[in-house]
């Protein structure tokens, strides 16, 4: 299978403090790949890191087998490399049509990439299918500043795909959402996944990751724990000892004694920054 | 297709108060040489002309690309001497000089945007200053090219093109006028452009901006080129317009009062842009029997707008031309002529 994204022994410190300790990671095209953690694990460093955001120290990161750690971040962008932030980022005071064309125009290259026009490209029906499919039809002239937190979601999600990512990361897609925008998340992710999208995903919601992630890397201190399918995850002894100190808690004993923890029943892991 | 909404921009959203008022104030512009006459009202008026096309090319630095280019007085300065020494030192013709004065600011455009674009906020505005002022020195010093403190002239008028000749004040004020719609076209035309999208892109959210591909540097740079080169086209007529060139063109003071004219008439608006650049004429001619009251004046006016009215004058008249046509809808209407979303729904 081709390699979308790799990591090797990638390094960054904050002063004295090891934010990402010498990370190597490998991850499919079309795969669903999860990073969890306590907070401070380095998660979003490491997504930084991938992104541009922070310049890395040492190692190598590759994007469909090219070199991009010393890129900056429009140009991993133009390779295909999308991203969403942990706080919704739209362009607030511009529509919801207008965020969708800025995204479209952003990945125009060349001559007419400048100097053309932003609609000369992309018809109205083209865009109407794209709000229908995001379930934002009818909010095309909304400013995006005036949408829900889960229709920002989707709208981020959106611009991510018109900007032309093949490799998205997704840095706690499920803030704030309610337990039923979650699961309409999941089917949208997994969606994305199937356009043939390759997505990295950070998120607290175990659930939510253990439903959805073909494969998790668990991360401490900066530090890659382990990697696994989320049953090898939820078996890890290192990883429950790392959520749940040495006092297991009564939804995992019970588990344990029916062959292990059931993924599905993950949402019962009380401790870390399980939410 | 039908049940989509209305394109908020370009020709097919309608006539707006925006539409309608630059199309009087075009009117008003084109007859005003009939009915002022040639007097000293039409000279000031192709002073504001001449204004008018640098603040369009200090509002693409300034109102689109988001840099506070307080030095781009500079480039004005700049195109104005160009054309000075070539036309006084060299007898080139007005129409040849011209385009050199285009070349060598977008060349100083270019140097000043490599050296300073990754200087962010502050930093980028001493940079522009620093250019402006240096800029000045080096004119006041270079005596045997500039005339020094002594000054240049004097700058023939434009050679006429065929039967056309610009010596009268009312042609050279025509032409004036074309030359303004000329960089009013352009500026337009990048607005509407991929490059327009951009610098809004880079304006709302420079981070989601770069995220989603934006050449944040390059993008600035282009922009800063093709304004400077606008500024130092606008200086060309400046310097034929004044006939004798002193280093009081390319006083560093000249950028400061040029952005806040912007502000005070409108930012990313040509109205806005014709409303700072008279202001930025006639308060110094009507407060002329004290120099020192036009710098007050200029201060307090800045300081009402920023309070008040946020988007300068024109934002301001704009807003309260939207509530009048809202609510007169809306007494035609009655209860069907409701406010949608996002509508003025109070006194602006």
């Amino acid at each position: 299978m081709t390699e979308a994204l790799t990591l090797r022994d990638v390094d960054r410190r904050f002063g004295g403090l090891k934010a990402v300790d010498s990370v190597s990671m490998t991850v499919s095209e079309g795969e669903i790949f999860g990073i969890i953690g306590p907070n401070g694990a380095g998660k979003t460093t490491l997504f930084n890191l991938i992104s541009g955001n922070v310049s890395t120290m040492s190692g190598a990161i590759e994007l469909y087998g090219r070199r991009i750690e010393r890129m900056p971040v429009h140009r991993r962008a133009r390779l295909g490399l999308g991203r969403t932030f942990q706080t919704s980022q739209l362009f607030a005071g511009v529509t919801v049509h207008e965020n969708l064309e800025i995204a479209e125009v952003s990945s125009r290259r060349g001559v007419g990439g400048w100097l053309g026009s932003p609609t000369a490209r992309r018809t109205v029906e083209a865009e109407r299918v794209d709000l229908e499919a995001w379930d934002l039809a009818d909010k095309g002239e909304r400013l995006a500043g005036e949408l829900t937190l889960f229709e920002q979601q989707r709208l981020a999600l959106a611009m991510t795909l018109a900007a032309g990512a093949r490799v998205l990361l997704l840095d706690e897609p499920s803030g704030g959402l309610v337990e039923s925008e979650v699961h309409q998340l999941m089917e949208l992710i997994r969606g994305i996944r199937d356009r043939g999208v390759t997505v990295l995903v950070i998120d607290h919601k175990m659930r939510l990751m253990m439903q959805l992630c073909d494969r998790i890397m668990v991360m401490a201190l900066g530090a890659v724990i382990t990697t696994g399918d989320p049953t090898e995850i939820a078996a890890d002894a290192r990883v429950r000892e790392l959520y749940f100190g040495r006092a297991p808690v009564r939804g995992v004993e019970r588990n344990e004694r029916t062959g292990g923890p059931d993924p599905a029943d993950a949402h019962t892991w009380r401790a870390g920054p399980t939410s | 297709m039908s049940d989509l909404p209305p394109a908020r921009n370009g020709l097919a959203s309608g006539w707006g108060p925006g539409r309608i008022a630059s199309l009087a104030v075009l009117l008003a512009a084109i007859l005003a040489p009939v009915v002022l006459g040639s007097g000293y009202q039409l000279d000031l008026l192709s002073l504001v002309l001449i204004n008018a096309m640098f603040l369009f090319a200090l509002d693409l630095a300034y109102g689109q690309a988001g840099l506070a280019a307080v030095g781009h007085g500079a480039f004005l300065g700049i195109g104005t001497y160009v054309v000075g020494i070539l036309a006084v030192k060299a007898g080139w013709p007005f129409w040849a000089a011209m385009p050199i004065a285009i070349l060598v600011c977008a060349a100083a455009g270019l140097l000043m945007g490599l050296i300073t674009l990754r200087l962010a906020g502050h930093y980028f505005v001493i940079a522009s200053l620093a250019l402006a002022i240096a800029v000045g020195l080096v004119v006041s010093a270079w005596q045997d090219l500039t005339g020094g403190a002594l000054g240049l002239g004097l700058v023939p008028r434009p050679a006429g093109v065929g039967p056309v000749s610009f010596e009268a004040p009312s042609a050279f004020y025509w032409l004036l006028l074309a030359a303004t719609l000329l960089v009013m076209l352009v500026c337009w035309s990048l607005r509407r452009s991929n490059v327009g999208t951009r610098l809004r892109s880079i304006r709302e959210n420079p981070r989601l901006a770069s995220a989603l591909g934006v050449n944040i540097v390059l993008t600035r740079l282009l922009v800063l080129v093709i304004s400077a080169a606008l500024a130092g086209f606008a200086g060309a007529f400046q310097s034929t317009y004044l006939g004798f060139i002193t280093p009081s063109v390319l006083a560093s003071n000249v950028g400061f009062y040029a952005l806040m004219a912007l502000i005070i008439g409108g930012q990313r608006s040509f109205v806005g842009a014709v409303i700072g650049a008279a202001f930025f004429v006639l308060v110094p001619v009507l407060l002329q029997f004290s120099s020192a009251l036009s710098p007050v004046f200029f201060g307090l006016a800045l300081v009402v707008v920023i309070l008040l009215a946020p988007d300068g004058v024109w934002g301001r008249l704009r807003a309260l031309g939207r509530w009048v046509a809202t609510r007169t809808r809306a007494a035609r209407g009655g209860s069907s002529a409701r406010l949608e979303p996002g509508q003025e729904r109070s006194l602006p």
